[in-house]
């Protein structure tokens, strides 16, 4: 399976489109033989990855390119099995312990630990230290952060560690000070816009300056959505219109009609279908705090200007909570039924208004 | 049981009797009729059914039935001083259940014991009988069936065969080379019991008249088959074709844990053999009150002492304590009226009111609010609960019905008045415990919870009362969030929420508010499911395409629902299959429901469920759960979310 996305991903520094002075920077970092631990952040399909695996090859050769899936198992002090599946080359280990739940802190630990006390075997690679990746590491329980801190002063001689996140908010600041941050921030539209031109004309495709614009514009400054657009929108109709419809995902339509929904009717009633509809978001795998983003996105677009702030301090109160909490249906609906409830008042008020 | 009372010279050698130390002076006359009555028992009653219990396979050979035949007796002799044995029901009239009730069996019984006779029926009859402990189900059956003429055949539980040193050798056929003894398993036997039992009349010579319809009757159930239902249901099957006499099932509701009844009977099982359900309902107290009246008024007449007759108010106390087990308030009744707890009298005078104000309020509001009245009394009075009272339990369903229809007392003078600022606030007083509820459901808090929010919307009117009862939810959810509090917090989200979700209701915050009202069905929580969907997917996603070194979210969000349009050769089926379970949304998601499973009268709540909960961390999904996802992975994880619109309702809310 090759989509665009994977397929035009650039392989080496010199070859990325954008943020060519940090690719520059990069270059210099590595060629000085040593790095210290980075931090990488910056929003989704901004190229995070993409430059980790740049400077990765950068580092130690196209050996960085033989990828194997391996699938560790760890166990917990209360003797719990956890499986954990890893992506690896000879010289680097890519793990995303929050795929262990709260166990995350046995993960990186054992992790850590069977990396760093293995030497390189090939005395005559560059560098003698190996590579850890650790993605989604805002994920991660406060409690593997501090494991985590610990661990990258101890065996700082014989592996760095690269971690990738989209916001250094909920990164301790003890991690944060021991790394060096580098932020990638998201693409422009006009680059965008270059990189689908690019794209297509490899595919041999043309594609029309205007719907690539609107690909572009549509994809929130994401550059891997904007990619999947452009080659949903091939499948959907070629050769190219300029006013072609441009598919989102089922799910954000989905979505926008429960925002509908709410907007148009506010009764107990229509909560209890609104709770139907949020549960079928969740069992097509859209995570809680997707969704609470995405309703209050849509239900701020319908709504008066002086309404936005009460709502959107609403939504971060809920979300906050059901970061926290268990059971995100509960926060969700508290959500659901505060809008509703300011919306019906804010129209009742509009009522009044126009009966004097 | 026989119903003659035994003298207390036999008891010595068995065990002393409980209530021995309370004896005082024995009437002398009482001895030579006991003694006439032993003889009796010892022939007519202890060794005819002890022949028929070897013909039901109770694997016991004849040493070994004198032994028990001794064991009987003493236990009889012992059980003769319990008045619930003592006065158990002969006749119809004397029973203490619902007229209506015995008049279902009683036709039940009719009904079959004919049909046989006319031998066109296919299938052999199968009655089964649920209620609480204590509502008289068997007695029913053993007086109904004594007055149609019906020979009561039961099973019971075989004992493990002891190991008997002084048995001669050649009697033991039944020990194999190894020296155990062959024990058949208690599978084989009740299908053995089964089967002849009802092919083979009773011999002539032990007072069997070939005429006389027979009933089987198994109120015990062998524990294999609670491990097994499949091999009971298949006995079952077999018993239908073949069986000739009706075959009764008797089991008692329990609160806690799973039901047994659903679990042996479930309701294909039930349709498919044809089997009746008859449910009995706890006792009433009128009912109640007339047949602890009439024992002890015998008692204290023709009893082996005397003692005054304790008063109605007394008698009515003890039925109210005893929550509807007719046993258990007989057995209070016995305790009550031996002369050491004579002052519970003082206790009745120390708080009058509460039987008498259950009797006014049943006089002026009508039966049923009288019977709420009553029942509260018994949910409070605690002081009464202490002499031999039942420790009450509810099932799910009244427990939520009781607080989602949160009745509520007319005010009083003496309440407190709110001060205007507060006056939104102002409620009338409630006629439940919210916490008295909680503990009575024998449910984790967080699945009272989940209860509790699946229907709690059906009962509220008012948007903004909404607002206020899903912010105490939430509140709830936060309340147990952190683990380290975790177990002492549990108990204070279920009450926040139910006292929330009580308060909140605005339509309901007077005593005489109707609106809202008629029965509407409650239905099971359906985060359970959701949230099993939910990880199974996530963990189907990323075992599927575990090549791509893409997030979790963004797999979830934006790779898959792409590469559901985009027609990229996959590598194998699986990945197919679930991108499509997982990115289609039915078109129209308004004229659809996800179907609710209803919530049943007497369900229970598996404690699968309550593991879900502890696991469910929101994202996080502990690994071990995760499915087995091989390429084969077909599994129709979306076959549920089809636009179906059965929603059931519940027929009747009795509260």
């Amino acid at each position: 399976m090759s989509l665009w996305v994977d397929k035009y991903r650039p392989s080496s520094l010199s070859k990325l489109d954008f943020h060519k002075d940090q690719a520059a920077n990069l270059r210099k970092l590595v060629q000085g033989g040593d790095f210290p631990h980075l931090l990488i952040y910056g929003p989704s399909g901004a190229g995070k990855k993409t430059r980790i695996m740049c400077t990765l090859r950068e580092l130690y050769g196209s050996g960085v390119e033989k990828l194997r899936i391996e699938h560790q198992s760890f166990t917990t002090p209360s003797k719990k099995k956890i499986e954990i599946s890893t992506i690896a080359s000879n010289y680097h280990i890519e793990v995303n312990p929050s795929d262990a739940g709260f166990y995350d802190r046995v993960v990186i630990q054992e992790l850590l630990k069977t990396v760093a006390q293995t030497q390189q075997l090939d005395s005559s690679a560059q560098k003698d230290f190996k590579v850890v990746l650790l993605t989604e590491v805002d994920r991660l329980t406060k409690d593997a952060q501090h494991a985590l801190r610990r661990t990258m002063e101890k065996y700082s001689a014989t592996c760095r560690l690269i971690l990738c996140t989209n916001s250094t908010s909920k990164v301790i600041p003890a991690i944060r000070s021991r790394c060096l941050g580098i932020r990638v921030a998201a693409p422009s539209i006009d680059e965008i816009c270059q990189i689908l031109q690019t794209v297509c004309k490899k595919e041999g495709l043309s594609l029309p300056a205007q719907l690539g614009k609107r690909i572009a514009e549509k994809s929130d400054r994401n550059l891997r959505r904007a990619l999947l657009m452009c080659e949903a929108c091939k499948v959907q109709q070629y050769p190219f219109s300029e006013t072609q419809e441009i598919p989102v995902p089922d799910w954000e339509v989905f979505l926008r009609e429960t925002a509908n929904a709410i907007v148009n009717e506010q009764t107990p009633q229509r909560l209890m279908e609104v709770r139907g509809q949020l549960y079928e978001l969740l069992t097509h795998c859209i995570p809680p705090d997707v969704i609470m983003k995405g309703l209050l996105k849509e239900l701020i677009s319908n709504c008066d200007g002086q309404l936005k702030s009460e709502i959107t301090q609403v939504a971060s109160f809920y979300e906050h909570r059901l970061q926290l909490g268990s059971k995100p249906i509960y926060h969700l609906e508290a959500f659901v039924v505060k809008f509703m409830s300011i919306y019906k008042r804010f129209l009742e008020e509009g009522f009044d208004d126009m009966a004097f | 049981m026989s119903s003659k009372s035994l003298h207390s010279s036999q008891k010595q050698q068995w065990v002393s009797p409980s209530f021995d130390d309370f004896e005082f002076d024995v009437p002398s006359q009482s001895s030579q009729r006991t003694k006439q009555s032993t003889l009796k028992t010892a022939y007519g009653k202890n060794t005819l059914p002890q022949f028929l219990s070897r013909k039901r396979n109770r694997n016991e050979d004849d040493s070994e039935r004198n032994r028990t035949v001794d064991r009987r007796k003493q236990r009889q002799a012992v059980e003769a001083d319990i008045w619930v044995d003592k006065h158990t029901p002969q006749i119809q009239s004397e029973l203490a259940v619902h007229k209506k009730k015995i008049a279902e069996v009683e036709d039940w019984l009719r009904l079959h014991a004919k049909q046989r006779r006319h031998a066109g029926q296919t299938r052999a009859p199968i009655l089964l009988l649920t209620g609480p402990a204590g509502t008289g189900k068997t007695a029913t059956v053993q007086v109904l069936a004594k007055q149609l003429q019906m020979e009561v055949q039961e099973w019971s539980n075989p004992d493990t065969a002891a190991y008997d040193p002084d048995r001669p050798m050649q009697d033991r056929q039944d020990f194999n080379v190894i020296g155990g003894p062959i024990s058949q398993s208690q599978t084989a036997l009740f299908q053995d019991f089964l089967t002849r039992a009802n092919r083979y009349p009773t011999l002539e010579l032990f007072g069997g008249q070939t005429s006389t319809q027979k009933l089987c009757l198994v109120e015990e159930i062998p524990n294999a088959f609670y491990r097994d239902p499949q091999t009971f249901h298949n006995i079952l099957r077999k018993f239908t074709t073949t069986g000739r006499s009706p075959l009764v099932f008797i089991i008692s509701d329990s609160y806690g844990g799973e039901s047994s009844a659903f679990k042996l009977f479930p309701k294909n099982v039930q349709g498919s053999l044809g089997i009746d359900n008859i449910s009995f309902n706890p006792v009433a107290i009128t009912s109640m009150v007339k047949v602890m009246t009439r024992i002890a008024t015998t008692e204290s007449s023709q009893g082996k002492r005397r003692f005054a007759v304790p008063s109605k108010a007394t008698i009515e106390a003890l039925a109210n304590a005893s929550a509807g087990d007719i046993r258990s308030a007989v057995n209070s009744l016995q305790f009550a009226c031996l002369k050491d707890t004579h002052d519970l009298d003082k206790a009745l005078v120390r708080n009058p009111s509460k039987p008498s104000k259950g009797k006014h309020a049943g006089k002026q509001m009508g039966d049923k609010s009288g019977r709420q009245k009553r029942e509260k009394a018994s949910v409070e009075d605690s002081t009464l609960c202490a002499i031999g009272g039942r420790d009450t339990s509810m099932f799910l369903f009244r427990a939520l019905g009781k607080i989602l229809y949160c009745k509520r007392e007319p005010k009083t003078q003496t309440d407190p008045v709110l001060p205007p600022h507060l006056s939104h606030h102002d409620r009338d007083r409630l006629k439940i415990h919210p916490e008295d509820v909680l503990e009575h459901t024998h449910m984790s808090s967080e699945n009272f919870n989940l209860y509790l929010h699946q229907n709690y919307l059906d009962f509220y009117e008012h948007l903004d009362d909404v607002v206020e009862a899903s912010h105490y939810f939430s509140d709830s959810d936060l309340l147990t969030c952190e683990w380290r509090s975790r177990s002492s917090m549990t108990t204070y989200g279920a009450s926040l929420t139910s006292r929330g979700v009580i308060h909140c209701n605005t339509a309901r915050s007077r005593c005489n508010s109707t609106s809202g009202g008629g029965w509407k069905p409650l239905h099971k929580p359906q985060w359970f499911e959701i949230n099993r969907k939910y990880n199974e997917s996530c963990a189907g996603a990323k075992g599927l395409f575990v090549g791509h070194c893409w997030t979790p979210v963004e797999l979830q969000t934006q790779l898959l629902p792409y590469l559901a349009v985009i027609s990229v050769p996959l590598e194998n089926p699986g990945q197919i299959n679930f991108l499509q379970e997982i990115t289609r949304f039915t078109s129209n998601p308004f004229g659809r429901r996800r179907r609710l499973e209803k919530l049943e009268e007497k369900d229970n709540v598996s404690e699968d469920e309550d593991e879900d909960i502890v696991s469910s961390q929101g994202v996080k999904l502990a690994p071990q759960r995760r499915p087995h996802i091989t390429p084969e992975h077909t599994d129709p994880l979306m076959t549920q979310s089809k636009p179906e619109d059965n929603e059931i309702i519940i027929e009747e809310f009795d509260d």
